[in-house]
């Protein structure tokens, strides 16, 4: 029922909007907004699937087709090089990715080390 | 294109003398600073805490200079009338009526903001220019890249009801971006390769940015006038804030923010700052030098650029055109944050972005007052934790000092203690850190009457200065750990900011800052205790912790920002005298014309109604015209599941999968009103009754 209720409003667009190649669920859309911006909906609901249609109902839905967005002007966006000096040269000579066991084996031999030497100079002062 | 060159003009031994005396006087107070503080440790004993202290001290100290000469610059330009240098005093000016204009988009990147806030924005905006008879020159671009399923439908309703009430369709466009790559930077990008080539000019916008016609159409006839500017950045002021947080912020951004700005404009000229809104750009200079590179990190995932304003001014700046701040141009509006949890989201984000900028640093071919800029942006955050460890580091060097007088020192090196003072360099910091907030409140006291006259307007600057003086050291903590966080690799999400002033409650204040309130009430008597007298110094800083919880919620609410509003405190100009292109965009101005629907996810919607279903399948679907094509076979079977289990079966990622699908769409349209009841979640059969009462229909497309 539901797909027949739609080939009929599809119909009677075909016939009120200008000839367009539009599949049947394009017509519809484009249709439905139609006849939103005219208010015929509201202004004229007797005339909807009626035959025939109202030349000012006619007019107004031609007229309502919108246009969503401006046609594509493309252009090419594309980074330029840019040499990041030698703060990039100096990072990846030394770039390391420094696992967290690393980091933590490092920061206890380095800590026990400070200890050590803190202990034996408070012994010594 | 011909780039322009960035070899010498006219006024360029002017701008030597700018630049030499901005960088020698900010190096002279850097310098007297540091030397006032090698003072007080002359002989003295020192440790290594002294040590930390004296190297961060000058990095720390300059940011002040760097404060305070900006303000000086600022005050100086005003008292003797503005720049006769800056592009927007050039001899245009004379004849700007006869420039025409050229083609200019007018963008507005949003992500899942206020809709009903943005299309008031751009109904506004549309009056405003309409006024000025230059309406055909610009378009309005909305670029979407919403996530939320229900922003998106009711964008896509917003716009056609924003577009019929106008009469505006082909003048304001809505594209929703299916793929989001480089977060906002990225969106307008996007924008540029679309459609850039069809205009001269864009002026790019934030959800939140108001900007009147006339302050529209001179911008353009001043890139007309300059064909070397690239970017021409307006001085954005703070409104509509009811929050007692956001009313602070504004007045302060009224009182203080233009004579920074003046003075950032003074001493760097063409090589101004960009803030990424309200700023208008020659679009052919953009795509050519502009597209963001990518950071040399080891993580692809950390190479995209976050903060991208600084670095699009850069290489604007890099390419030869000048990057201008127009400050003086009325009319150039934003909302800030609304309380102080989302201050820190915000500054989570651009504490980020602005780490990512050391690259640039070094790079070759970065102009020198785009280095500043770098540099300047960096140190806004590093300030933080060098403060911190400065603090740190001070106070166990005055602890441990104490401690030797008391239990080692010999008599002569109590001589030299009682000579030693660090009074001067107090002062000091006191004067450069107030006397650019009194510089500023003088040069806009002409207009007292705009700030609730004068002595309401110096108590709110006396209330704001104390709000400021609490809030610094909270935010010393949050922007250490946000530092630290970046460069541990703490993952940032970009969430969209709440621009409403909901309010926090309580306990999310106590949940967020009742750890920092511990943390001074424990430090405080410490410190106290340990460091005796010296230790009173630190007490705005822990009183300011021990407070956070309660200004971030007492700040955060509108019931106080109203009080204090009638009480004629945080009055700013617009709330004065309130221009038409800010009338209408807040809440309560608008609930009472949009009715009140039934609270059901408002996607579905686009499913339901054939109206709604319509305009999405027609933006979904632009320019195609091909047959229909039965939905692939994955997004059926997610038709399916969704009929069966009812709206919130699927994940909000599913949803948008389907919505972009022109095919499921439609044929869940059929589905959901050719199948029996007995088929459908008992949802759907609730929701096919609402369709005509939904917000989207009624409040959208059928008012």
């Amino acid at each position: 029922m539901m797909g027949l209720a739609q080939e009929r409003i599809a119909e009677w667009l075909a016939r009120n909007l200008p000839p367009a190649d539009l599949s049947p669920s394009n017509l519809l859309s484009a249709g439905c907004i139609a006849i939103l911006l005219s208010r015929a909906n509201q202004n004229a609901p007797a005339s909807f699937l009626a035959t025939p249609v109202p030349e000012e109902l006619r007019q107004a839905l031609r007229e309502s087709l919108i246009v969503t967005g401006p046609d594509l002007n493309v252009s090419s966006m594309t980074p330029r090089h840019l040499d990041y000096g030698p703060m990039l040269h100096f990072a990846r000579q030394t770039w390391h990715r420094v696992e967290p066991k690393e980091f933590l084996i490092a920061a206890a031999f380095w800590s026990s080390v400070y200890i050590v030497f803190y202990w034996w100079l408070s012994q010594a002062l | 294109m011909s780039t322009p060159s960035l070899e010498p003009e006219a006024h360029t031994s002017d701008f030597v003398v700018r630049r030499s005396l901005f960088i020698g006087l900010s190096s002279l107070l850097t310098t007297i600073g540091f030397v006032l503080m090698l003072d007080r440790y002359t002989g003295q004993v020192k440790f290594w805490e002294d040590y930390v202290v004296l190297a961060v001290f000058p990095l720390l100290f300059s940011q002040i200079s760097v404060g305070f000469v900006l303000a000086l610059f600022g005050y100086f330009d005003q008292r003797r009338g503005g720049d006769p240098f800056h592009l927007m005093r050039g001899a245009w000016r004379k004849n700007e009526n006869s420039i025409p204009l050229a083609a200019t988009a007018i963008v507005m990147p949003v992500y899942n903001e206020d809709v009903g806030r943005v299309t008031r924005a751009v109904a506004n905006m549309w009056a405003s220019l309409e006024k000025t008879g230059q309406i055909e020159h610009f378009d309005f671009y909305i670029c979407s890249d919403s996530t939320n399923p229900d922003r998106w439908v009711e964008e896509e309703c917003a716009w056609l009801s924003l577009c019929r009430k106008l009469n505006a369709f082909g003048k304001i466009f809505y594209r929703k971006r299916r793929h989001r790559i480089n977060g906002k930077s990225g969106n307008v990008a996007d924008f540029c390769r679309r459609w850039g080539k069809r205009y001269r000019y864009m002026i790019v916008l934030d959800a939140d940015s108001v900007m009147i016609g006339p302050t529209l159409v001179r911008l353009v006839r001043a890139m007309e006038a300059n064909p070397d500017a690239g970017i021409i950045q307006t001085q954005p002021y703070m409104v509509l804030g009811t929050s007692p947080f956001r009313r602070i912020l504004q007045f302060s951004s009224h009182v203080y923010g233009g004579l920074f700005s003046q003075g950032c404009s003074m001493a760097q000229m063409a090589s101004g700052s960009y803030w990424g809104h309200n700023a208008i750009i020659r679009v052919a200079a953009f795509i050519e030098h502009c597209d963001l590179p990518l950071l040399p990190v080891p993580d692809p995932g950390k190479r995209h650029v976050m903060s991208h304003d600084t670095v699009e001014a850069a290489l604007m700046r890099r390419a030869g055109y000048g990057v201008w701040i127009a400050y003086e141009e009325p009319g150039s509006y934003e909302e800030g944050p609304p309380n102080l949890s989302d201050m820190l989201i915000r500054d989570r984000r651009w504490c980020a972005g602005n780490l990512q900028h050391f690259w640039f640093l070094f790079a070759r071919g970065i102009e020198m007052g785009s280095r500043l800029q770098i540099w300047i942006g960096l140190m806004g955050y590093l300030c933080s934790p060098l403060w911190l460890t400065t603090l740190v580091a001070g106070s166990f060097g005055e602890y441990f000092r104490q401690r030797f007088l008391m239990l080692s020192a010999e008599p002569e090196d109590f001589s030299v203690v009682s000579g030693t003072t660090s009074m001067e360099l107090v002062v000091l910091t006191f004067l450069l850190l107030f006397i650019p907030r009194i510089l500023a409140f003088l040069t806009k006291l002409p207009q007292r009457r705009d700030f609730g006259g004068f002595f309401r307007m110096l108590l709110s600057a006396l209330l704001e200065n104390i709000f400021s003086v609490l809030l610094a050291p909270v935010l010393m903590i949050f922007h250490t750990l946000f530092v630290l966080f970046t460069i541990f690799g703490v993952q940032i999400k970009w969430n969209p900011q709440n621009r409403a002033d909901k309010g926090l409650s309580l306990l999310h204040c106590l949940k967020l800052y009742g750890w920092l309130a511990v943390l001074g009430a424990a430090c405080w008597p410490t410190a106290l205790d340990y460091l005796g007298v010296s230790g009173w110094w630190f007490s705005p800083i822990f009183a300011g912790w021990i407070l956070a919880p309660l200004m971030a919620w007492l700040t955060s609410g509108r019931g106080l920002g109203l009080f204090l509003k009638k009480c004629g405190l945080f009055v700013t100009p617009e709330e004065v005298r309130t221009p038409p292109e800010l009338q209408g965009l807040t809440d309560d101005a608008a609930d009472s014309e949009e009715p009140a629907g039934p609270p059901s996810p408002l996607w579905v919607h686009a499913l339901l109604s054939p109206y709604v279903q319509a305009v999405h399948l027609s933006l979904v679907r632009q320019g195609t015209t091909g047959k229909d094509e039965p939905p692939a076979r994955t997004l059926t079977e997610l038709s399916e599941r969704l009929i069966r289990e009812g709206p919130l079966a699927l994940p909000s990622q599913d949803v948008l999968r389907l919505l972009w699908s022109g095919e499921s769409v439609y044929w869940l349209h059929r589905e959901l009103w050719a199948r029996p009841k007995e088929l459908l979640h008992p949802r759907w059969t609730d929701l096919q009754a609402e369709v005509e009462k939904s917000r989207l229909v009624s409040g959208y497309l059928l008012r």
